[in-house]
């Protein structure tokens, strides 16, 4: 008797999962097809350019500061006035994040008084030392539009190109 | 840093007052010493004359106020410290309460202050936004941002926008004032602190308002660069990001820096401070208020000082000399060959920039393991460091405060003690007066009597001074300790105080130490060798030593080697031909210092030392107090702690060595000061003087990075119409040539200096080479054709 009652169970459990050959799948082929995130998720960060392809960041600080994981390192220079990096005074020479510690809160973008740093919607975080997952200026700067154009965004050394110390751009 | 220093203790409860009371006098009471006012409805008890600012701090309720500065006097100029004021007779009876500033008012009897009304927050909102019209609200990129009065009063108490739509006025921004300040107009609130500073405090007028209106700007008085020892004050005053350092400009964020509490070891006044370190790197220097030494203020050398920790140029690893050449070697090879060569008849120069412990232990090697009493600290001028210990009365530095005379015996103590300096301009302007003796003016911010004479001539002038320092209640001689014994008896002849500005930072300590010929530490005869002995477990001889003229005389021979600690005898030592004929002469050299100094060049060994921020122990400033130093950067990671390499050395000398004898009962010894000179130089040509400059050398500042801008080349000044008899305008290059040695250097008129001399930096490279008359020609003539 209790093994015929094993029998049934097994039976109605590999029904479940038989039952699902039929049904719409929910998983994707990632990483050859993407789910679409909402509009408003918080994966990897960016510094951004201005038009003109200065550097949005002025090296303040403030995003370091308001950073609940610490896992931002600003460090700020004086511009060279005939060939500055960023508008105004000061830039930040250094800039680095600790991927590995940051937890997509998205405060540094809310704290950062230019929009410099921006959190987009890429989530691929991959890397096979921990060293690549701390990215500095090379990594997280977008390509500026004035070089890009001109030698293309390789050249540049903008987001999405693998520098040394970053994880493997999506 | 908030410019804002913290409230005192708070003063609810009245002072107790003892003791009967004095009898009835005959004129009117004086007026209570204390006034009982209420403040935001609660009553308190504040001694008379209190500013409502003050008042309201001490209780610990908040007031905005950006031109009041406990530091200076108070002037009312921003307008934001506004308080609801009640009674007679600020409002007549009847009347309600009124808004006024409260760093301008003093509390009085049945005062009733309401820092909160309606109409006190509208009259700080109003004053806010005017404040902010033409701001550049730049805070992103402002080096203020995060410790910024602008920022946290406007949160707490300003509007939250502007009503203005109007543009804003445009003005200069960044701009180099001087070598170290950068001032941005846009910023500034004009709240007149460093406008105050510079003339209350350093009475220099560097900062001056300019123009009217909405127009008003701060600059310096005729758009020169700023010049003037005190300029990083100011950064710390401005309660806005007016005025900024360019050492640490965009260095780091308010947040991000650790203070550790230091002493100053730029000059022997040991200014207390506190450094700020982002992760191992200091950024910049703070003021850390000690009444005693520097009264509240830092000089430029003292605050900007920090650059030889991390300067490229230290020495990182022992050098030994192989076939010529200084090669890099380890810390025991070199420690054994240093050990080696100086077994025999060696002695040991200099000493005055180790801590207090580490010159006690150099003295013990001396002794124990080096078996001589050749040692001397004193390798520059000076001839002493405590006055106490050539018979004299020795001053402590907050005398000046209370002296109704100073001597300045030959002494600046704008070059040599600048904080001091301050101290002496502020007394100058009340009730002291100046007397500003020798060849060359050095009191030049306030009132003086000026007495020009010639070297030789102090000890005469000064016997002439006797009535009125007979005459005064507290005087006071201010002498570096340049000459010899003669101007030594003059000054003992006035029977004054003695304060001595020093040449090396902790000479004093040195002196202590028994790092002279004649003395053992603490002063202790040499017949007291016996004591010491069983002390330190090893013999230590009694026979008086040589002092550095006689050791510099002596190389070749039998001193056969030569041991010098900090010291760089061809920059220091008067007789610089001596000093390098002596190295050139000498069997084995070795060099210990932080740099590769013209005299490790010559070492056999040169062993890396860690530097003043970078070890721990005590200091000895001019006046005698001991203060504590702490390790605060590690150095470079090849460089030891001078104490270690002692302890070092002495292993391999195979002595040991011990702690002090504590009891040693004998009279302290007086220490020999050399005779001086006491005739005119013989000979053509203008007579040459060598004079401190801030910036010029020491130990640190010759070779610090940060003071690149100020240390220019070599300057000679001149007086007016010696310049013009030579034919020479200011900044001329002109070589002075003295003996067979010449130097280059360019031409500075001053009208201080007096008729037939020339003067020159100290600690330069090239200076004590020249004999003491130089014939100064211009440089053009030497370019010769062909
Ligand atoms: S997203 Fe949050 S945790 Fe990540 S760097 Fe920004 S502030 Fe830090
Ligand atoms: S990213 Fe933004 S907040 Fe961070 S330093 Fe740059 S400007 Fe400042
Ligand atoms: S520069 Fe600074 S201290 Fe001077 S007036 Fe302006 S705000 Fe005040
Ligand atoms: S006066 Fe001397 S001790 Fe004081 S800050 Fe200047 S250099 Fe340092
Ligand atoms: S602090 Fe009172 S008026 Fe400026």
């Amino acid at each position: 008797m209790a093994a015929l009652e094993r029998v049934w169970a097994l039976g109605r459990g590999l029904g479940t999962t038989f039952g699902y050959l039929f049904k719409p799948r929910t998983t994707v082929d990632y990483p050859e097809k993407e789910r679409p995130v909402a509009e408003r998720f918080r994966g990897l960060h960016i510094l951004d350019r201005h038009d003109d392809g200065l550097e949005k960041c002025v090296g303040c600080e403030l995003c370091q500061a308001a950073c609940p994981a610490h896992c931002i390192t600003v460090e700020a220079a004086e511009n060279a006035p005939d060939a500055p990096t960023s508008p105004g005074e000061r830039y930040a020479w250094r800039y680095e994040i600790d991927l590995l510690r940051c937890i997509f809160c998205g405060f540094c973008e809310e704290a950062c008084p230019t929009g410099a740093i921006q959190l987009t919607p890429r989530h691929d975080l991959i890397g096979f030392r921990r060293s690549e997952f701390e990215v500095d200026k090379r990594w997280l700067t977008v390509p500026d539009p004035r070089r890009a154009t001109a030698a293309g965004p390789a050249a540049s050394g903008g987001a999405g190109e693998r520098a040394p110390g970053g994880p493997i751009a999506g | 840093m908030s410019s804002n220093p913290p409230a005192q203790s708070p003063a609810g409860a009245r002072p107790a007052v003892d003791g009967p009371r004095p009898a009835a006098p005959a004129v009117s009471p004086p007026p209570p010493a204390t006034v009982t006012c209420t403040i935001d409805g609660k009553p308190y008890t504040f001694p008379r004359g209190t500013l409502i600012v003050n008042a309201v701090r001490q209780v610990g309720h908040p007031i905005p106020y950006y031109c009041y500065h406990q530091k200076l006097a108070p002037v009312g100029a921003c307008r934001v410290c506004m308080v609801s004021v009640l009674g007679a007779p600020l409002t007549r009876p009847g009347m309600g309460p009124i808004v006024t500033t409260g760093c301008t008012t003093p509390v009085f009897e049945g005062l009733e202050i309401e820092t909160m009304s309606e109409a006190a927050k509208l009259a700080r909102k109003q004053v806010l936004q005017f404040l902010l019209i033409n701001h550049p609200l730049d805070c992103p990129v402002c080096d203020k941002g995060g410790e910024c009065d602008l920022q946290d009063f406007t949160l707490g108490y300003g509007p939250g926008v502007s009503e203005f739509a109007e543009r804003k006025i445009l003005r200069r921004k960044a701009d180099d004032l001087g070598p170290f300040l950068v001032l941005d107009q846009e910023r500034c609130i004009l709240c007149q602190r460093c406008v105050r500073y510079e003339n209350e405090v350093t009475g220099e007028q560097n900062l001056v308002l300019k123009e009217r209106g909405d127009r008003t700007v701060i600059d310096t008085g005729r758009g020169e660069p700023y010049s003037g020892y005190f300029s990083g004050n100011n950064t710390e005053l401005c309660p806005v990001g007016a005025l900024t350092s360019r050492t640490y400009r965009f260095k780091a964020r308010p947040w991000d820096v650790r203070p550790v509490a230091t002493v100053c070891q730029g000059c022997a006044v040991g200014c207390n401070a506190t450094v700020n370190l982002r992760g191992d790197r200091i950024v910049r220097l703070l003021l850390r208020d000690n009444p005693q030494t520097d009264g509240g203020w830092l000089c430029d050398r003292g605050r900007y000082g920090f650059g030889h920790t991390t300067a490229p140029a230290r020495l990182d690893r022992p050098l030994i000399k192989r076939n010529g050449e200084l090669v890099a070697a380890s810390w025991e090879d070199a420690v054994s060959a240093a050990a080696a060569g100086l077994r025999q008849g060696a002695a040991v120069l200099g000493g005055g920039r180790l801590t207090d412990e580490e010159a006690l232990l150099l003295s013990q090697l001396v002794r124990v393991g080096l078996k001589t009493n050749d040692v001397d600290w004193r390798v520059g001028y000076q001839t002493f460091a405590a006055p106490e210990a050539v018979g004299m009365q020795g001053a402590q530095i907050g005398d000046i405060d209370g002296a109704d005379l100073v001597l300045l015996c030959d002494t600046s103590l704008l070059e040599e003690a600048p904080v001091v300096e301050i101290r002496l301009r502020r007394s100058a302007g009340r009730n002291t007066s100046v007397i500003d003796l020798g060849p060359v003016r050095n009191f030049r911010h306030g009132p003086s009597r000026r007495i020009a004479c010639a070297p030789e001539d102090l000890p005469a002038r000064i016997a002439a001074l006797t009535p009125d320092f007979q005459a005064a209640k507290s005087p006071l001689i201010v002498w570096d300790g340049r000459g010899g014994e003669a101007l030594a008896e003059a000054i003992r002849g006035l029977g004054a105080r003695v304060l001595v500005p020093a040449e090396f930072n902790n000479a004093r300590g040195a002196e202590i130490a028994g790092l002279v010929p004649d003395a053992l530490p603490g002063y202790h005869r040499l017949d007291e060798a016996a004591v010491f002995s069983k002390a330190w477990g090893a013999a230590v001889p009694s026979a008086t030593g040589r002092h550095t003229q006689a050791i510099l005389a002596a190389t070749g021979g039998d001193v056969q080697a030569l041991y010098l600690v900090g010291a760089n005898p061809l920059r220091t030592f008067p007789d610089g031909a001596l000093a390098a004929a002596a190295l050139d002469r000498v069997g084995f050299l070795v060099v210990q210092d932080l740099f590769l100094t013209e005299a490790a060049h010559r070492a056999d060994v040169v062993l890396p030392a860690l530097g003043p921020l970078e070890k721990e122990g005590h200091v000895t400033n001019m006046s005698g107090v001991r203060q504590a130093v702490r390790r605060i950067v590690s150095g470079p990671s090849g460089a030891k702690a001078d104490g270690e390499i002692f302890r070092l050395l002495a292993a391999a000398l195979g002595a040991t060595l011990a702690d002090v004898p504590a009891e040693v009962a004998s009279e302290p010894v007086r220490l020999r000061l050399p005779a001086g000179s006491a005739s005119t130089p013989p000979g053509e040509g203008l007579r040459l003087i060598v004079r401190p400059a801030l910036f010029a050398g020491g130990g640190t500042a010759a070779h610090d990075p940060n003071f690149d801008p100020v240390r220019g080349g070599t300057v000679v000044r001149l007086h007016p119409e010696d310049a013009a008899e030579l034919q020479l305008a200011e900044g001329d290059a002109v070589h002075l040539q003295s003996g067979g040695t010449a130097l280059r250097a360019v031409v500075s008129k001053d009208g201080g200096v007096a008729r037939g001399y020339a003067v020159l930096a100290a600690h330069v490279a090239g200076v004590q080479g020249l004999g003491p008359r130089v014939r100064v020609a211009p440089a053009r003539a030497e370019v010769t054709v062909g």
